[in-house]
This record gives C-alpha cells, sequence and structure tokens, in this order.
C-alpha cells in the first residue's frame, strides 16, 4: 500500500513537472521608438515657470481616432499655453493632429483640421457623439473647454458653445459614455481644482531658494461635469440631478466599466491623494458614489496616494472589470480586483505589480494585450510630477516607460528587455494598432521633450481580433471580457477597435458580444487576424 | 534696554571672533564641545518640558515652539506661533525679532524691517520684575541657566539661554577640523528640518571617519528610513545588533517594498523584544492581512489602534474584518475610520489655515 502511495506520488509529480513544461513561455514583448522616421514631431510645452504653477505639471492627454476615415488610427496630442495669459500665444503651444499616412509615416494636419486649439490644453477624448459615422474631439483645458464636430471633409469645427458645453474650470481629463443607454454619447468631465495665475503660494524652502510645487492639499477639489447628450447637437448638465455634483475630488483621470454587470456602465475617477470615486449608475439616471464601500477608494493601507491614470479592465481573465490605478513612487500603481457583488480587494500585492512597481512614478497607462497571448499587459507612462523631487526625496524625476507583463494574472517588469529606453517627464499615453498588424503600439508624451512612437515589434506575438463596436459594448472570447470605451489611462483617449489576442487560435471558437441596447450577438468560428464590424440588429 | 541688546551682541560678536574665550578653562575636543552642546540642550528641553507640563497652552510654550520652528525651517508653523505668543506677551523681546526673522527666510524683507523696528521700540524691561530677561539681553545666559527658575517666564529664559549655550558650543565645535560629532550635529540638524537626505549623508561622512561604529551605522539606517530609501536602509541595518527598532526597521521597510513575506519575521522578532511597539503591531497587521491572513491580522490591528490619527488604521481593521467574514465588525471600524479621516482633514485644513504668512499685523 505504501509502495502504491508513493508511486502515485511520483506519477502525479510527473503530471505536473510535465505540465510545467509545457505551458509555453508567455510570448516577449519588443518595441522600438520610431517617433523620428514617423515624421511625429511633437514636443509638449508646459511652459514651466519660477512660480510653480501646479498647472505646469499636468498638461498632455493624447487622442487616439481615425478622424478621416481611412481606417488608420491618427494622433492628436493636446499642448499648454503660455503663462499666465493662458493663450496659446505661439504655435509651439497649438494642439497638434497627425494623420496617419500609412507605413509609418505621420504628417501634421493641425491648421487644416483646425483643431490647434485655444487655453492651456490637458486632456482630450475622442468619440462620435451624433452618431454620424465620424469620430467627434472634446479637449478638456484650464478654464477652457472645446469640443469640435468632425465634419468629415478632413475638418472640425469649434460648436462648443452651441453645444452648451462650459468652461471656467480646470478640467483636466474627459471620457465619452452612454450613461442612460439612449444610444446617444454623453460626455463625462473630470476637474482638478480650484486654481488661477493669482494663487501664488511658496512652497519649499525659501531660505534656501527652493522653490517646488505646492502638495495638492492646498488646493480646494471640483466635482465632476456630467453632459447628457439631447441628440439635437446640444448637450445638459446633468451633474446636479445625476447626484455626482456634491463629490468635489481633486480628479485626474475617469474610466467606465459596468463592475457589477448590471448592463449600466459605471464611472470611476482617480483623484490625486484623496479617495477615489466609483459611481455607480443606477439605471434611473442617477449615480451612487460607492467607493469606499466597494473597496476602491484607497489602497489597503488606507491612505490616499497621488491617484493619477486609471484603466478599469479584466485582467486575471475572470469576467469582471478590474481597476488600475497610476501614482507616485512610493505608492506603487494600486490594482483593485473586482471579486464581483461590487466589491474589490486590492491585489496590488497579489498581482505582483506592487513590488514591480513601487520605484515607479506613473501618469499614462494602458491595459493592453501586447504579446497577444490571451492576458493584458501593463504600459505606463513614467515621470515624478515634482522636477525637484531628487533633491528632498530618493525617487528620480524622468523616467523610462515602463511594461510589466501579464503571465496568467500576476505581473513581471520586462521594460529592459522590451527596449523602453528613454528617460523623460512621461505624462500621456495613448494605444493603438498604428500599421495593421495585430500588435498594438503605444505613443506618450512628455513635458518639455519630442512625443514618442513605440512600434510594437513583439518578434512572436500571437493572433489577435479587433471589433468596431459602439461604446459600452461588452464581449467576451474564452475566458477573456472587454468592454468598449474610449476612454484610456491618463487624460488620454482611443477610438480605435476593441482588441484581443488570442494566443495559438487562428480560428476563434466563439465571440460573445452584448451590445449597450442589451441586443446579444454569438459569432462562431471567426477567423482570427483581422477587424471586424458586427452589428447588434 | 539699548545697553542690555548691545550686551546680548556684544557677548555673540565675542563668541564668533574670539573663540579662545571660551577655551581659556575648556579642553578642545569635538566630543566635549558636542557634549557641552547636548548638556545645554537637554537643560533647555527639561525647561521647556516643566513650562509646559505647567500650562501647555502657556505664551512662553508659544514663543519656545516658535523658535524651534524657524530652526526646523518651518517658517509657516513659527509665523502663527509667534503671533499666539504675541496677543498675550506683546511687550516680551524677541518675539518681534523672531517674526522678523520668518519674513526674511521667506522673501518679504519690507515686513521684516517693520519688525525689526517694533522689536527696537520696545521698552526696556523692569530687572526688578524681569531679572532673567534682562540677564539673557545681558548675554549672561550661563547666569541664566544656573538661576532658580520657577515661574513660567523664567522657565522661558532659561530654555531660550540654555539653546544659546548649546548654540554656543555647537559653534565651536564646526571651528574644530571635521569630527564624527560635527557630522552627528549635522545629522541631528538635518533630521530636525526633515532632510533625511542630508542626514544620510552627514552619518556616511561620521562612517567615513568612523567606520564599523554600530550607533553611527544605525543613525544611517534610520535616516535612509525616514527618507524612505527602504532599499538603502535595508542594506544599512543588515548586521547591526537585533533591537526591537533595528526589526521594526527592516520589516516596515520590506513591507514599503511589498514583500509583506519577508517583513513578517522581522517584525514578529521586534514585538517579542518588544510587546509595546505599537508601530510593530501596525505593520505586522498589514503584512498578514496582505498576504491573506486576515484573521492573525486582526489582533495586532486592533492593538495598534491607539495609533491612529487620520483613521488609516481602522481603514485596514475593516479590511481584515471583511476579509474574514466578519460583517458587522468591519461596517464598525469603516465608520470610525470615517470619523477620524474627517476630524484629521478638517484639523489639517484648519492648521494650513492658520498657517498663512501674512504682513505684520
Amino acid at each position: 500500500m505504501k509502495r502504491r502511495s508513493v508511486l502515485l506520488v511520483s506519477a502525479a509529480l510527473a503530471v505536473l513537472a510535465l505540465a510545467a513544461a509545457t505551458v509555453p513561455a508567455p510570448p516577449a514583448i519588443r518595441f522600438q521608438e520610431v517617433s523620428g522616421p514617423a515624421g511625429l514631431s511633437f514636443t509638449l510645452e508646459n511652459c514651466p515657470t519660477a512660480s510653480k504653477h501646479m498647472i505646469e505639471t499636468m498638461p498632455g492627454g493624447i487622442a487616439i481616432l481615425d478622424y478621416d476615415g481611412d481606417g488608420r488610427p491618427d494622433i492628436y496630442f493636446t499642448n499648454g499655453a503660455e503663462i499666465p495669459s493662458l493663450e496659446k500665444s505661439s504655435p509651439r503651444y497649438w494642439n497638434r493632429l497627425f494623420r496617419n499616412e500609412g507605413n509609418w509615416h505621420f504628417r501634421d494636419v493641425t491648421e487644416s483640421a483646425g483643431v490647434a486649439g485655444a487655453g492651456y490644453s490637458m486632456g482630450a477624448a475622442a468619440a462620435d457623439y451624433d452618431n454620424d459615422g465620424r469620430p467627434d474631439l472634446f479637449v478638456a483645458g484650464v478654464n477652457r473647454n472645446t469640443l469640435y464636430h468632425n465634419l468629415g471633409n478632413g475638418k472640425f469645427e469649434d460648436v462648443t458653445e452651441k453645444a452648451g458645453i462650459r468652461s471656467g474650470e480646470w478640467a483636466v481629463a474627459a471620457g465619452w459614455f452612454d450613461f442612460d443607454r439612449d444610444g446617444k454619447l454623453d460626455l463625462w468631465v473630470v476637474h482638478y481644482a480650484k486654481w488661477s495665475t493669482a494663487y501664488d503660494r511658496y512652497c519649499g524652502d525659501a531660505s534656501r531658494g527652493i522653490r517646488i510645487y505646492c502638495h495638492p492639499k492646498y488646493f480646494e477639489g471640483l466635482a465632476s461635469t456630467l453632459y447628457r447628450n439631447r441628440g439635437d447637437g446640444t448637450f445638459e448638465d446633468v451633474s446636479g440631478r445625476a447626484g455626482i455634483a456634491k463629490y468635489a475630488g481633486r480628479g485626474m483621470s475617469v474610466a467606465f466599466a459596468d463592475y457589477d454587470r448590471d448592463g449600466w456602465p459605471d464611472v470611476f475617477v482617480t483623484n490625486d491623494n484623496m479617495p477615489n470615486f466609483l459611481f455607480h449608475n443606477l439605471g434611473n439616471g442617477r449615480f451612487e458614489e460607492v467607493a469606499l464601500a466597494a473597496g476602491t477608494a484607497l489602497p489597503d493601507a488606507g491612505k490616499p496616494v497621488a491617484s493619477m491614470g486609471t484603466e478599469f479592465k479584466d485582467y486575471d481573465n475572470d469576467g469582471l472589470p478590474d481597476i488600475f490605478v497610476t501614482a507616485l513612487a512610493g505608492e506603487t500603481f494600486p490594482v483593485f480586483r473586482n471579486l464581483g457583488k461590487g466589491l474589490f480587494a486590492d491585489a496590488t500585492y497579489g498581482s505582483k505589480l506592487g513590488a514591480a512597481a513601487v520605484r515607479h512614478s506613473g501618469w499614462g497607462l494602458g491595459l493592453f494585450d501586447f504579446n497577444n497571448d490571451g492576458w493584458k499587459d501593463l504600459f505606463t507612462a513614467n515621470s515624478h510630477v515634482n522636477d525637484r523631487v531628487e533633491l528632498f526625496e530618493p525617487a528620480v524625476y524622468r523616467e523610462k516607460d515602463s511594461v510589466f507583463l501579464n503571465a496568467g494574472g500576476t505581473f513581471r517588469d520586462v521594460s529592459g528587455e522590451a527596449g523602453l529606453t528613454l528617460v523623460r517627464a512621461h505624462r500621456g499615453a495613448a494605444f493603438a494598432d498604428f500599421d495593421g498588424d495585430g500588435r498594438i503600439d503605444a505613443v506618450t508624451s512628455s513635458l518639455g521633450e519630442p512625443a514618442e512612437l513605440w512600434r510594437n515589434v513583439s518578434p512572436a506575438a500571437g493572433h489577435w481580433i479587433a471589433l468596431k463596436l459602439p461604446i459600452g459594448t461588452q464581449v467576451k472570447i474564452g475566458v477573456q471580457y472587454a468592454e468598449m470605451t474610449t476612454a484610456v489611462g491618463y487624460a488620454s483617449s482611443a477610438s480605435t477597435p476593441l482588441h484581443f489576442g488570442v494566443g495559438a487560435q487562428s480560428i476563434i471558437p466563439k465571440i460573445e458580444i452584448r451590445f449597450p441596447d442589451g441586443a446579444i450577438k454569438t459569432l462562431t468560428n471567426v477567423k482570427a487576424d483581422q477587424v471586424l464590424s458586427p452589428t447588434g440588429h | 534696554m539699548v545697553s542690555l541688546k548691545k550686551g546680548r551682541v556684544a557677548w555673540r560678536l565675542a563668541l564668533f571672533c574670539f573663540p579662545a574665550l571660551l577655551l581659556a578653562q575648556t579642553p578642545d575636543t569635538p566630543a566635549y564641545w558636542y557634549a557641552e552642546g547636548l548638556r545645554n540642550q537637554q537643560i533647555a528641553e527639561q525647561s521647556f518640558a516643566r513650562l509646559q507640563s505647567a500650562n501647555p497652552t502657556s505664551p512662553y510654550v508659544a514663543a519656545l515652539v516658535a523658535d524651534t520652528r524657524v530652526q526646523r525651517r518651518q517658517y509657516r508653523s513659527a509665523f502663527f506661533f509667534y503671533n499666539e505668543a504675541l496677543k498675550q506677551l506683546p511687550g516680551m523681546h524677541g518675539i518681534h525679532a523672531g517674526i522678523a526673522e520668518v519674513y526674511r527666510k521667506t522673501g518679504h524683507a519690507d515686513w521684516a524691517a517693520q519688525e525689526d523696528a517694533r522689536e527696537a521700540a520696545l521698552p526696556q524691561p523692569d530687572c526688578k520684575l524681569h531679572a532673567a530677561e534682562c540677564e539673557f539681553l545681558a548675554g549672561h545666559d550661563a547666569a541664566v541657566v544656573k538661576a532658580a527658575a520657577t515661574t513660567p517666564e523664567a522657565l522661558y529664559w532659561r530654555a531660550k539661554a540654555a539653546n544659546e549655550l548649546a548654540l554656543q558650543a555647537f559653534f565651536r565645535l564646526g571651528q574644530l577640523p571635521e569630527s564624527v560629532e560635527l557630522h552627528k550635529l549635522r545629522a541631528e540638524i538635518a533630521r530636525g528640518q526633515g532632510q533625511y537626505l542630508e542626514e544620510a549623508q552627514e552619518w556616511r561622512a561620521a562612517l567615513a571617519i568612523r567606520p564599523a561604529d554600530s550607533e553611527l551605522q544605525r543613525g544611517l539606517a534610520v535616516s535612509l528610513f525616514l527618507a524612505a530609501d527602504y532599499r538603502a536602509a535595508l542594506e544599512a541595518a543588515r548586521g547591526l545588533p537585533h533591537t526591537p527598532e533595528t526589526d521594526f526597521l527592516m520589516g516596515d521597510s520590506l513591507l514599503r517594498l511589498e514583500r509583506p513575506e519577508e517583513a513578517i519575521p522581522h517584525l514578529k522578532a521586534a514585538l517579542a523584544r518588544d510587546p509595546k511597539l505599537l508601530a510593530a503591531d501596525a505593520s505586522l497587521g498589514l503584512a498578514l492581512a496582505r498576504t491573506g491572513k486576515a484573521a492573525e491580522a486582526i489582533p495586532h490591528l486592533v492593538k495598534a489602534l491607539a495609533l491612529d490619527r487620520d483613521g488609516s488604521l481602522h481603514f485596514q481593521l475593516a479590511g481584515a474584518y471583511r476579509a474574514a467574514g466578519q460583517a458587522e465588525k468591519a461596517q464598525a471600524a469603516m465608520a470610525k475610520y470615517q470619523e477620524l479621516s474627517k476630524r484629521d482633514s478638517e484639523a489639517k485644513e484648519e492648521a494650513a489655515r492658520e498657517a498663512q504668512i501674512g504682513p505684520p499685523r
């Protein structure tokens, strides 16, 4: 009997060893920086001043949209302005639109498209709000927002005023979603804090002449604004009616997902050094702020962190959207794992992202399957907020970007081998398959330095599928789950097809799609490596 | 009055220009001057402690706190405390001068000049009623320190005089060739100012002179920990004799580096040596909770609640209760978190409002 047990144990161990040997290592992730040859020449001008105005630290949102409908994603960079006038007094401060002309070549079409913008811009959000088949563009900025309607002839029209979009507050980010599921996209605008150029508090060490950017605690936060799309080209501010106007935070970014799978899109807002907000969509035009009860307000230590960018996506393939947040060195990049039933748990340690990220400060981020192995990886655009941090803390200001490979639900820093070599004050990041090869590429912005275009050259990436879908559509492929959104990371946006890596599968057995209006569609035996445009009816 | 103030200035000048005055009857070694400085600092601290225990809201306490805040470069806070003192002691010497110093350090030379003028215009104290003040202003610090001090006013001037003597000793230390004591002093000053990276540099410089000194090595480890350079703190603490503090430092550093599994044995060791080290309980509670041992974490977090100022420990406890399936207790802990967090935020906002540096009042 004893001998039989030993044999059984040996056999079990042998099977385990065999299984371990046959589980393939995740394919490597590789990027190559190609902005120069691609003609993507953009420098983010934040206009740093001796007065150390807080706004200088925070611009850099990026939008990706196929503005001319040629099937190739184009890139829009937001830009700063002169301080204190907050005017784009020279072309160096213009926001810039780069047309993707194919074959890794981009051309600046800002002037002809009419999107140079005005004021000190921060974030951008692209989506087709009037359902004319063309992506439009919202630009969030300091006391000045702009809504551009895509005219379809390569030009945009500034419709801010006639659409009823307000300015006058410091908006950092925005996102499009259909909160009332009426088929028309609504707009969520995230505000940071009360601020004007007259604000001149001296922070730092005056006796040594070391002035630094003030801690966020000195700024009184603001609530987000929710604009309901009336469907006639105008919007109404429903923040009060929706129950969100009373929640003042120092908002940095917004992401959407139906975290409790009740069919209604919910909203997560990061707050700088304050508890984050999770607005549960009650389905009756109102939201309930539930972050504390749900477990997404704070990391497990119970202290607020400098929450900046966010992604609201399922990283562990359990079918529930989780939340990722970028923050400063020493704070990790918190991960809130969705446990179901409206509850989250801090999985920063369990996902192994904590140890990998604890020394980094991050802004932009993207949870995408860069090696198409069926697990979403994490890219972060890194830098500290304080350009003089090295005088006071063991942190660095300029950093390389990072990529963390998702190996079955845990993350590993593979930045070095991935080739992310440029040390800069990174801010925004957005992601798209710029060359249609099925591998997700990245674009980042950096304060005072050129933008980077990271071509994904991962050599053994798997098969993939991309789906053009309305915002809010929920898709399941095997164990993978994702929702269509154009909100990305920090103050950024990508109006691009929903991308799945499917590993070795050249034929995908089943794709289950639930559209925002409730229609369900199932596709079977779908050929991989293509872009599809499924419809609900 | 003018003559009294001149006495104070003359004494200082003499010290700076003719340090031999101090050396006449004393050994000229770094160890001596460092010890002498510390001894006087202790006298100042004892006087302050007596003053504070008698009446924590006394204007004399506020004035001494303000002096300390200036030394620590916490000018907004110093400004607030000087003005608090001034409300009740408008005629006391030194307060306007302190405010002037705050103005100078924060780039308001014009306001500083106004405060200097106010200081100069103060009438001479009645030396029968304010003997200690007169002695201090005349630069007779040693006499003030030696004199019996029972009233708040006398304790205040005693603390000031002892501080002066400490400064004189440390000044002399600074004139001697580079020494371990000098770097220790600079490290302590940097710590007081919250400049932990500078503090670490001083401990390293001291260690370069006297390698393998465990006291200096401990200072380096602590400064790196306070600077949040946890990797370096771990490295510096390796090989130090085990004490509750070093075990805690290593455990908490590992926890902050997201290595809770490794942190747990160090934190347990710290508590085995000192069961009253509540900070170790707090860290151990978080480390256990993070590694999925919620039930084990709960007693440590409960024990550490006495440390909770901002509600974060109650938040952690709520999480542990929730993970352990104790929903009602989780709810109660979360409610307490909200209460403490709100109170803490309000207190900080109030302090920030109070600590604005404005024009002379």
